[in-house]
């Protein structure tokens, strides 16, 4: 069991800003965000101490807070849209008031983010803040991987869109 | 243009969780559904919760409503108002005791704790925090009750001896968590430490040079517990 601990610690360490970061930006509340992302990771260990044998961990728990959010918005009934206001107002970073650092490139790109379709943000965010492989997000998306890239582009058209209305 | 894009996004890699949230989350995580045993049951349920705290915590609502009644004008008489004092200074006086003999215990507890038993200490800061808490509130509490209900009588002024006495132990308490932080950080320094490890016990150091005794044993137990 020791052993099993300190292999999922290391999972844990691995992926913890990211999953919250995902999470984070779908539910913009950081007290949301803990609560989902302690319950994905728990999720994990449980079957993790289990035996149960990942072909992929990271995908397991992006599917995982993905669903742990959907279920979020149904069970509570909460809608999803974030405005622009509330979005500004929470910043996540840590120190930041402190800093006091105005960051125009920061507040547009999370702005913009928030306010494309659900689909889109989520593969943007797989794909160029977290990273992942085209193979990882169709089969974290359940999709053909044909189908992932053409939503990624799709997605990258929409965001530059919204980014090009809040600059003008 | 699309590079452009995608240096904007990944501006976004600064979102991150609070590092003490990650910490406490990954020893919940962890944490077996096992009794408390290290320190006693009485002390790891929540505070107020507690047989010991429960009397007290009563005892001040009691006295509370007692003053709010005094406060009722068509019932003042002079007979009455006398009973609601000897009442409410009576009271008193098992809530202090109470508190004091909880201090008292969990000061103990935290003087028996190894100096290695890192998840013990855990515990006790978890503990620490909840006895400064509520023992503040409830002295405070005493003695606003004290200020509205009594003249200057001798049962009134034993009290305020009992507040007192209430304080210092608790100020004791507070001190003995200081040094058990310290005693951590004295024992860590005897630790083969590698480069990280070797920051955890600084930034431990520092912590505790800032009063800030709950993080100094947070970087302690980051540099030894092997989850």
């Amino acid at each position: 069991m020791a052993n099993l601990r300190k292999q999922y610690s290391k999972i844990y360490d691995q992926y913890i800003n990211k999953i919250y970061r995902f999470v984070f930006l779908k539910v913009s509340s950081k007290e949301v965000a803990e609560d989902l992302t302690t319950e994905v990771f728990v999720r994990g260990w449980d079957k993790y101490r289990a035996g149960e044998e990942f072909e992929n961990i990271q995908a397991f728990l992006y599917q995982v807070a993905r669903n742990l959010v959907i279920d979020h918005y149904r069970v509570k009934g909460r809608d999803r849209t974030i405005s622009t206001e509330y979005t500004t107002l929470i910043d996540p970073r840590p120190g930041v008031e402190e800093k006091a650092i105005i960051d125009s490139d920061f507040d547009q790109v999370r702005i913009a983010l928030a306010n494309i379709n659900e689909d889109y943000q989520e593969v943007v965010v797989l794909r160029y803040l977290d990273e992942l492989s085209i193979p990882e997000i169709s089969k974290i998306l359940n999709k053909s991987e044909g189908t992932t890239r053409v939503m990624i582009h799709r997605a990258m058209e929409s965001l530059r869109k919204e980014m090009d209305i809040r600059q003008a | 243009m699309d590079k452009e894009l995608i240096n904007k996004i990944q501006i976004l890699k600064e979102i991150k969780p609070r590092n003490e949230w990650v910490f406490s989350a990954k020893q919940r995580i962890f944490e077996e559904p096992a009794p408390v045993i290290h320190i006693g049951s009485r002390i790891s349920w929540g505070f107020f919760l507690k047989p010991a705290f429960a009397l007290p915590v009563a005892l001040l609502l009691v006295c509370s409503t007692f003053l709010y009644v005094s406060n009722l004008n068509d019932i003042k008489t002079v007979q009455l108002e006398y009973d609601i004092k000897v009442a409410q200074i009576s009271a008193l006086a098992p809530v202090l005791e109470n508190l004091q003999a909880d201090i008292s215990l969990a000061r103990e507890n935290m003087d028996k704790v190894n100096v290695g038993d890192l998840k013990t200490a855990l515990k006790i800061k978890e503990n620490a925090g909840s006895v400064s808490k509520s023992g503040n509130e409830i002295i405070s509490e005493a003695k606003r009750i004290v200020a509205q209900a009594t003249s200057s009588d001798e049962s009134g002024d034993r009290i305020l001896a009992s507040v007192v006495d209430a304080e210092k132990a608790l100020k004791d308490y507070q001190e003995s968590y200081q040094m058990f932080v310290k005693r951590m950080i004295e024992d860590a320094e005897h630790y083969y430490l590698g480069e990280e490890e070797q920051i955890n016990l600084e930034n431990a150091k520092q912590y505790y040079e800032e009063g800030e005794y709950d993080q100094a044993l947070i970087e302690i137990y980051r540099i030894s517990y092997p989850f």
